[in-house]
């Protein structure tokens, strides 16, 4: 029983990291939409969820379109690596125990050894 | 200037990633691969680019090997140095696939790139699927896995020494020169810069071009995966084309799936999954062709097609995506949920026989001995030959020791059929078999024993025969008969005695000695290992002698796997409590080498081995590793019945 608990526990524990971890992916869905297209120079028309994005934006045609230039930040690339490592890890924890405790589990075999 | 949409996100787009992802990753964890040749298609339906659709799928993918990297690398099935090196040369490779799709993009457009991505994918997932198919008809005929070969093409890639270039790398076990390593880091880059999916040309490569075991390619796919997938993701967020979301809603269900379909695997045949591999990935490789009139038309290749028959068509592949995935979801959910009733049902079945047998303790159903870890009654089945040597030296020490009765039986062979017709053939036979225990009757003077002719058109028939009427406790007999010298390493002889008699059975190599310094029992948690590991018990315990517990499990088994080898290998250890020193040993390696091994280091010399019941008509059904081992084996081998 100890250990049932202590396994409901730690699923809940990963289950809740994660968890955190979509909901700050859609609570900043836009800032985070917004960096990953200014990663390179863009060219942006409108705002927030609304906003286009044009790369390799032409001064001009941007003006023309209603638009302002926004210069690319490199590290805005690190958004999605950072995310996917933290959620992987998280979220992987969590369905292996998840699994475990619907009492999914691999196949032995006695008589392969 | 070029517009780069992201999807918009609703409920419904939402519910659909996940459930993809899940799909895909469900796919995926089953047949060993990517899964991405259903993602990536399955992302552009829903109106994805198919540049946003790849640098997406990459972008959820590398975590996702980095975390199975690190989980195989301690079951020792990656070679980092391996990966990395073809990790960094798939990267340049990447580098030139993605300048490749740019370039295609932007003289063509988004119709051109979706067009390239479409053509890799049908024609990659048609070599593929063909092999994967030859492959599954090849596995469907063997009954087990095949075992390792170095194929053709990697010894002569192997053999090339070529000054400069040589680099050494442990998943070959020797060197090999870098002018063949990098074109198959840059070709599997370039693939992967297409379709998300390196690991087609990859695992292949390393399997036929380098020779490298497939379970230990397969993990060093995943460095490979890792380091490329990083790269890419930069390379791809640097273009502003990863949309995390997306990734993330895809990692979301794919997680779930991938463990499930993993799951699934375990109660499966391995021809089962190549079956499932090749018919999704020809469905998908289907599905794809129904875009391509579309993007011709679109790029003015061909005549105009009219939009309503390019939505028709598009329609028609969404439906065979559709069909695949969910043909492939249905597959793996009816493999997993037969496989787990069939799999509690058996369990039961071994509960109730376990409980049975401990109600009813039958005489002889244990392994023969008696309480006391004594044989009472010791049949020794001798041809006269050399390869009996070891057995009659060893059933008169046995007898000696166990202070037992000892029935030297021969065999005369002949067929009563032709008895009649040639005069003299039985007497013949008679007097041949008289003449093949004399030698060994002369050295048990001085312990109560009797001779047993019998008479038989076999000689395994024979010594079941004397056997049962002698009511012995236990068979002993050499490994190679006369007749088995020229078939296999246990002769036939021996396997049918094993598989028919009604008693445990000793076999001695030519050469050995009866045991006196260790015995080692071989259990997998079976009720036969479970029989085998009582009678090693009792033997290592009235011998004075050490024993050692061995449980075996293969690199490719999963931690649960393992887990229930160490508790059998622990439940064996408390339920014997014999009072004699014992070690519980979980070793990683093909069965029969570890046991082996492991005998050695224990310095044992009589391995004890289970096998399965009675019944049946042929050598099967005294198991592949029993057999293995005492083809292998100096030492004798005890197989004990259930």
């Amino acid at each position: 029983m100890h250990l049932h608990n202590a396994r409901w526990g730690k699923t809940l524990f990963w289950g809740t990291i994660t968890a955190l971890l979509y909901a700050s992916l859609f609570y900043y869905g836009d800032l985070i939409l917004h960096m990953a297209h200014t990663t390179p120079p863009a060219c942006v028309v409108g705002h927030g969820a609304e906003a286009v994005y044009f790369h390799k934006p032409d001064a001009a045609a941007c003006a023309a379109q209603g638009g302002h230039l926004e210069p690319g930040v490199w590290w805005h690339v690190l958004i999605p690596v950072l995310f996917a490592l933290a959620i992987s890890f998280a979220h992987g924890a969590f369905t292996g125990l998840f699994w475990d405790m619907m009492g999914l589990k691999a196949a032995s075999h006695p008589d392969r050894h | 200037m070029e517009a780069t949409q992201f999807i918009e996100l609703n409920a419904a787009t939402v519910f659909l990633l996940v459930l993809i992802g899940f799909i895909g990753g469900m796919v995926s964890g089953f047949i060993g691969s990517g899964g991405a040749f259903v993602l990536t298609p399955a992302m552009m339906s829903l109106g994805a680019p198919a540049i946003v659709a790849v640098a997406s799928n990459i972008c959820h993918k590398f975590p996702k090997a980095l975390v199975g990297a690190t989980k195989r690398h301690k079951y020792g099935q990656v070679d980092i140095k391996l990966g990395i090196v073809l990790g960094v040369f798939a990267e340049l490779g990447m580098l030139a696939g993605k300048h490749l799709m740019v370039g295609i993009m932007r003289e063509f457009g988004k119709t051109g790139t979706d067009l390239y991505v479409s053509v890799i994918f049908i024609a990659v997932l048609a070599v593929v699927g063909g092999f994967v198919l030859r492959d599954y008809r090849k596995l469907r005929h063997a009954d087990h896995d095949l075992p390792h070969e170095t194929p053709r093409l990697a010894r002569w890639i192997q053999s090339i020494h070529i000054p400069g270039t040589m680099v050494y790398f442990e998943a070959i076990k020797g060197r090999v020169s870098l002018l063949f390593v990098i074109p198959i880091g840059f070709a599997t880059g370039l693939l992967a810069s297409a379709i998300a999916v390196g690991g087609f040309i990859g695992v292949p490569a390393m399997i036929y071009l380098l020779g490298i075991p497939a379970l230990l390619a397969s993990g060093t796919e995943l460095v490979i995966a890792f380091v490329m997938g990083l790269g890419g993701t930069f390379l791809y967020g640097l273009e502003g084309a990863v949309d995390v979301r997306l990734s993330m809603l895809i990692l979301l269900g794919s997680l779930f799936g991938i463990q499930l379909g993993a799951i699934g695997t375990t109660y499966v045949k391995d021809y089962q999954i190549k079956l499932v591999m090749a018919v999704i990935m020809l469905t998908v490789l289907f599905s794809r062709v129904f875009y391509i009139p579309g993007y011709l038309s679109g790029l003015g290749m061909i005549d105009p097609i009219a939009a309503a028959h390019v939505a028709t068509l598009k329609t028609l592949g969404d439906s065979v995506l559709a069909v695949a995935l969910i043909l492939g979801a249905i597959t793996v959910l009816t493999a997993l949920t037969k496989g787990i009733a069939e799999h509690r049902k058996a369990d039961m079945a071994r509960q109730l026989a376990a409980s049975m047998a401990a109600l009813a303790p039958a005489p002889g159903s244990m392994g023969s001995l008696n309480p006391g870890g004594r044989f009472e009654r010791i049949l020794l089945a001798t041809d006269g030959s050399e390869y009996s040597a070891g057995a009659e030296r060893v059933a008169v020490d046995l007898a000696r020791r166990n202070r037992a009765k000892l029935f030297i039986a021969g065999v005369a062979v002949y067929n009563p059929e032709y008895a009649t017709s040639v005069p003299g053939l039985e007497a013949a036979a008679l007097e041949q078999a008289r003449r093949n225990v004399a030698a060994a009757a002369t050295s048990a003077a001085g312990i109560d024993h009797e001779v047993v002719i019998t008479e038989a058109d076999d000689p395994w028939r024979g010594i079941v025969d004397a056997a049962e009427e002698y009511r012995a406790d236990v068979v002993v007999m050499g490994r190679r008969g006369r007749r088995g010298l020229a078939r296999t390493m246990v002769g036939d002889a021996t396997a049918r005695v094993i598989g028919h008699a009604p008693c445990s059975v000793l076999v001695v190599p030519r050469g050995a000695r009866a045991y006196e310094h260790g015995v080692l029992v071989a259990t997998d948690g079976s009720r036969y290992g479970d029989a085998a590991a009582w009678s090693a018990g009792r033997l290592a315990a009235a011998a004075g002698l050490p024993l050692a517990i061995v449980s075996a499990v293969l690199p490719s088994h999963n931690e649960q796997r393992r887990r229930e080898a160490v508790q059998a290998v622990e439940r064996v250890k408390l339920g014997l409590a014999v009072g004699t020193p014992a070690t519980g040993i979980v070793a990683e390696g093909r069965p029969e080498q570890v046991i082996l091994d492991q005998a050695h280091h224990a310095g044992a010399d009589l391995i004890v081995v289970g096998t399965h019941g009675r019944t049946g008509l042929d050598r099967l059904l005294m198991g592949s590793i029993a057999e293995r081992i005492i083809g292998l084996a100096d030492c004798p081998v005890l197989a004990v019945k259930n």
